[in-house]
């Protein structure tokens, strides 16, 4: 595991969360300064000829110097209007709409503000697109901080969860305009995570009573969404959820149309999940859909895989699943460590690799670059023939994290 | 919670608190004769003085006047790296002045806040603040929000408490 | 509880409980201190503690945040009403239990006892979806449902009059229809869409969260609840009945009258909805307290929700330990105003809440475009045309060639689509019917339930189907609406009842301490 670039002070005070474009070719960043950034990478023919990731878009916040370096190095750069004073609290989550367009930030201020991304508008003179990060629509509702968006697969459905105990559910129209098509009450505390089901319409959130709740429409029931199970007493605070990536999933990934039924009935019927807490344990669920034949059945069953009581020392507040068929995962904590894990086939975990002090700093968020997609058929292409893209192989993975410390790592993450 | 008992704690949680009268001349007096002087205050020390003089936000009193902190209730873990611990970790313990203390939670911000704003913890070091166990209602409850930091994050940014937070601080 | 198995109006109210712990909120603990000394730092500790009231807040306030001199405030005693509590979100759970004990079938039954022991009346009017509720639970029909209840509260609890909300709702309606219309001639485009403000559920979470611009399109028309309370307090119809002659004294029909005897007059209401509770302390619907200080009497003294009334009545047949309610005795209702006995459920309603949509639709229509002979199946005319926007529960209404185009908006969520059209201003109706419930309040929180899932469903259906039965009698409804008409132009005529006889006033509420300091 290879320190690949620090982009020290990307963000001034917590930077809390990193979202990878769906392309894996742009990184967004938010954090404490009431910044969003996006972050692309730049080939330089310097003497190593490697790829730097700079910022190339920003809304929000104070500027910074790195702004001020971009802006002297490249000075036609637009940074979107108004880029001061658009969120006046903490931007705690980012999460990019899946055709890679439009971003959706949770605020502490109690709004979900959808941010679109508008290119081609000025081709300067080394034909790179300017990026504009505009504010299109901003959903009111919830009472207290927003901590956390997820769109769901296809993108029709957007997730937020909040201090106020609830979660609500937002469907998008073509004109990037929400509606609200549900409001879970359930958690009896502060929601603090989301993760939709990879192939269906089902979210899971958890949060600061320590239950998982996984919530799902009910056909029966005029299509509302209502809980189909709970998983409680695990964790002290649930902080992260992610699904492993079926790779059937990753395969027709992109295309339009594709039928989650049909990857459904293409793949096993068991999905595994990963769940983080405040305890510091790392827990790999595996969850089984219902038997489609057996009448009644509705409620997928969950049975706890392996565990690790003390993953890390502290908190762990991020965990993501790496997009290779063989699946690795990635934690980070609250005690400055990054570990990856890999699950053997006794169904152990084991630590692949570990950097103690990652940051200097708690750090918040692991995310994978997911795979690098064909450039033709992929709308939300930022720069052809990227360097990154040849180095990326099956053997090794890009991670991106980043802490209390501001600061964004870029690790390569090589396969034992 | 039983309604009829509300009022009773609603009007002041706890009217006549016992008050331990100290001043910093005669403490610094103690220091310098146990001690050599001109000895750099330890960590713990230095925690401790940064929070003795908190003011109780129910209170015109310190925390060290109404007992709710004294010198024992600073504790210091220093990295390990045979324990692959990369930092250090000070824990503050402090006692509710009594069991049912409604503002436990924003004493508790208060130490945290000063802390991290007189910039005396050194930066590999984690902070945990915790309400000694046994001494309130629900003190699991308090020391778990407390050391929740996208809860404390959000707390600070919020105007009215943190007005509260700086007015107990600053007094 | 009640409250927990309450829909979205009161999961509303869980929701803005934002603190882990059920402590009272800062807000409401005294400070010792008066900030002035404080400042000195003196410290004495010798501030002088109020003396607390039992079964008052003292009220408090930290004197560092509210910059009110010192001094004499710190020794006054301030009460902090149920209604102040219930207002502030900072310990919400705590006035709920307050609210829930104060409205209690025990306190029904104590208000009951101690009104007659006063030779005092009291009067409880049976809302349309609980008597719904009840026909559907118990399998009668919503006739004898309401017999049956009357008998029962009149013979087994010891209530001296039950009457029916069916001239309150006319009464109620009709206000909202004259507000439309006056809304609608003003030309102030800020004023619609008129929302309905009958919704407690709604009204609470508007005055929580909503801004102004919002607020002031939601009705100052009352909800048949309040209308019954005002009647029966402010204007005493039961007052010509004399409290001392008999138990159940007769009432003459006809005219209004002050309460000029200032007869004790116990109301109560049985409701579908637990939130209808909040609506009662609100601080409109009460009387002016008297000079020289002294609580404000609320016009309807308590609520009670259909399930909690269901509690009682098993309660006393188990006690009785032979008759079922399906075995219990009839008697006929009284009358309110002297409209005719017969006219329960009056009222030509298709809406499960109340027919509000529906009777202001046909009120404009014939007042504004002189179409008075819409279809009595109002979906059924030719004329109208029914649009369901994203879910059954978000409907759009239009009468064909004309501008008018109403909405029924029921539950949380599309109640925040519907705001979001507002804010945006791409909301083109004239009047909007909102309701918290989803499918409205035959769903009300405080309907009697089943707790098994399907059946839940099942039950909510035969409650409607029964609520229904109703516009069946659709020609008692043209029997209210003059009485309701004449009831109004009385009201109006008595020279104390000003043109603000009641009206619902909502303003955005102050984030309190006590909310503000959650975290």
């Amino acid at each position: 595991m290879r320190r690949v670039q620090e982009i020290a002070k990307a963000h001034a005070g917590i930077a809390w969360c990193l979202a990878w474009a769906p392309s894996g070719r742009m990184l967004a960043s938010c954090g404490q300064d009431c910044a969003l950034r996006i972050w692309a990478p730049a080939s330089q023919q310097g003497p190593n000829d490697a790829t730097t990731w700079s910022c190339v878009a920003s809304l929000g916040g104070a500027e910074t110097s790195i702004l001020e370096d971009v802006r002297s190095r490249d000075e036609e750069q637009d940074f979107g209007d108004g880029a001061r004073c658009v969120f006046a609290r903490t931007l705690r989550s980012v999460q990019w709409h899946p055709d890679g367009n439009s971003l959706a930030l949770a605020c502490f201020d109690g709004s979900v503000v959808i941010v679109e991304l508008r290119r081609n508008v000025v081709v300067n003179q080394q034909g790179r697109t300017v990026l504009r990060l505009h504010v299109v629509s901003e959903l009111r509702g919830h009472d207290a901080e927003v901590k956390r968006v997820a769109y769901s697969r296809s993108g029709t459905l957007l997730a937020t969860c909040s201090r106020d105990k609830s979660v609500w559910i937002w469907e998008s129209a073509l004109d990037l305009d929400y509606e609200c098509v549900a409001v879970l009450s359930g958690h009896t505390a502060d929601v603090k995570c989301l993760a939709w089901h990879p192939l269906r319409d089902r979210l899971l959130s958890g949060g600061y009573d320590g239950s998982m709740r996984a919530w799902q429409e009910d056909e029966d029931d005029g299509g509302d969404f209502g809980i189909v199970s709970l998983v409680a007493g695990v964790h002290a605070t649930v902080w992260d959820l992610a699904y492993e990536l079926p790779f059937v999933c990753l395969e027709d990934s992109g295309r339009d149309g594709d039928d989650p039924e049909h990857a459904m009935t293409t793949t096993s019927q068991t999905l595994r999940l990963a769940s983080v807490g405040d305890e510091g344990a790392l827990v790999i669920w595996e969850c089984t859909e219902p038997d489609p034949l057996k009448l009644g059945a509705r409620e997928p069953s969950w049975k706890s895989a392996c565990m690790r009581a003390h993953a890390h020392a502290r908190p762990i507040f991020s965990v993501d699943w790496s997009p290779a068929p063989n699946a690795r995962i990635a934690t980070g904590g609250g005690d400055d460590c990054i570990r990856i894990w890999r699950i053997d086939d006794g169904n152990n975990l084991e630590v692949e690799h570990e950097v103690l002090a990652a940051h200097r700093g708690e750090v918040n968020c692991v995310a994978w670059q997911p795979r690098i997609r064909d450039a033709a058929g992929d709308r939300a292409s930022w720069s052809n023939g990227s360097s990154q893209e040849e180095r990326q192989t099956e053997e090794s993975h890009l991670l991106a994290s980043c802490g209390d410390d501001g600061s964004i790592v870029l690790w390569e993450v090589a396969a034992t | 919670m039983d309604a009829a008992t509300m009022p009773a704690t609603a009007v002041l949680d706890n009217p006549n608190p016992s008050v331990k009268r100290r001043d910093r001349v005669e403490r610094q007096d103690v220091n310098s004769h146990t001690d050599s002087p001109g000895r750099p205050l330890t960590l713990a020390e230095n925690i401790y003085e940064t929070i003795r003089d908190i003011r109780d936000p129910e209170h015109p009193h310190t925390l060290e006047e109404l007992s709710v902190v004294d010198e024992e209730s600073v504790q210091v873990t220093e990295s390990d790296a045979a324990q692959k611990r990369t930092y250090g970790v000070v824990e503050v313990y402090f006692t509710p002045t009594v069991p049912h203390c409604s503002l436990a939670s924003l004493i508790g911000l208060c130490i945290r806040t000063k802390i991290m704003q007189l910039d005396v913890l050194p930066p590999n070091y984690k902070l945990d603040i915790k309400v000694v166990e046994g001494t309130h209602a629900t003190d699991r409850d308090i020391t778990k929000q407390l050391n929740d930091k996208e809860r404390v994050a959000a707390a600070l940014e919020n105007p009215r408490l943190r007005q509260m937070v700086e007015e107990c601080i600053l007094y | 509880m009640a409250m927990d198995r309450a829909h979205a109006a009161s999961a509303r109210l869980q929701v803005s409980d934002l603190n882990d712990l059920l402590t009272p909120s800062p807000s409401c603990v005294l400070q010792l201190v008066p900030a002035s000394g404080a400042e000195n730092g003196t410290g004495s500790g010798s501030g002088s503690a109020p003396v607390p009231v039992p079964g008052s807040f003292a009220a408090p306030m930290f004197p560092t945040l509210s910059s009110q001199p010192s001094g004499d405030a710190s020794q006054k005693v301030a009460r902090i009403q149920l209604s102040d509590c219930l207002s502030c979100s900072g310990c919400v759970t705590s006035a709920e239990t307050i609210l829930l004990d104060r409205q209690s079938t025990a306190a029904f039954l104590e208000l009951v006892d101690g009104s007659s022991k006063r030779a005092g009346l009291s009067c409880v009017a049976l809302s349309h979806q609980s008597v719904a509720s009840f026909a559907a639970a118990y399998n009668v029909s919503l006739e004898s449902a309401a017999k049956k209840l009357c008998w029962f509260l009149k013979h087994s609890i010891g209530v001296t009059h039950v009457v029916h909300l069916s001239l309150a709702r006319a009464v109620s309606l009709e206000l909202h229809a004259q507000e439309l219309l006056e809304r609608m001639a003003s030309g102030n485009s800020a004023s619609l869409p008129m929302m309905s403000g009958s919704c407690p559920g709604f009204t609470v979470y508007a005055e929580k969260t909503l801004e102004m611009d919002i607020l002031q399109r939601i009705a100052h028309a009352v909800s048949p609840q309040a209308v019954l309370g005002g009647l029966i307090a402010k204007n005493g119809l039961l007052a010509k009945a004399d409290a001392s002659a008999s138990r159940a004294p007769r009432i003459s029909a006809g005219t209004l009258m002050q309460n000029k005897n200032n007869v004790e007059i116990a109301c109560c209401t049985v409701m579908p909805c637990a939130d209808k509770k909040l609506e009662a302390v609100r601080r409109e619907f009460a009387q002016t307290p008297p000079p020289g200080g002294g609580g404000s009497k609320s016009f309807v003294d308590l609520v009670l929700t259909s399930s909690e009334l269901d509690e009682l009545v098993s309660e006393r047949l188990a006690e009785s330990s032979t008759a079922t309610f399906k075995a219990l005795p009839e008697c006929e209702l009284d009358s309110l105003c002297g409209e005719a006995p017969v006219a329960y459920f009056a009222g030509r309603s298709q809406s499960p809440s109340g027919g509000l949509l529906e009777y202001v639709l046909r009120a404009a229509a014939e007042r504004l475009f002189g179409i008075g002979d819409l279809h009595d199946e109002l979906e059924s005319d030719p004329r109208i045309e029914t649009r369901e926007v994203r879910n059954h529960d978000m409907r759009e209404i239009r009468v064909r060639d004309t501008p008018l185009c109403f909405a029924y908006v029921y539950g949380f969520r599309n109640i925040q689509n519907l705001m979001r059209r507002i804010r945006m201003g791409r909301c083109a109706y004239q009047f909007v019917e909102v309701m918290s419930c989803p499918s409205g309040c035959v769903n009300g929180g405080g309907q009697i339930i089943r707790e098994e899932r399907s059946e839940r469903k099942a039950s909510v259906e035969l409650t409607r189907l029964r609520y229904e039965e109703a516009a069946e009698q659709r020609q008692c409804a043209d029997v209210s609406a003059p009485v309701a008409l004449q009831t109004l132009n009385e009201l109006h005529a008595i020279p104390e009842n000003d043109s603000k006889w009641m009206q619902l006033t909502l303003r955005p509420l102050e984030k309190t301490l006590g909310s503000e300091l959650a975290w």
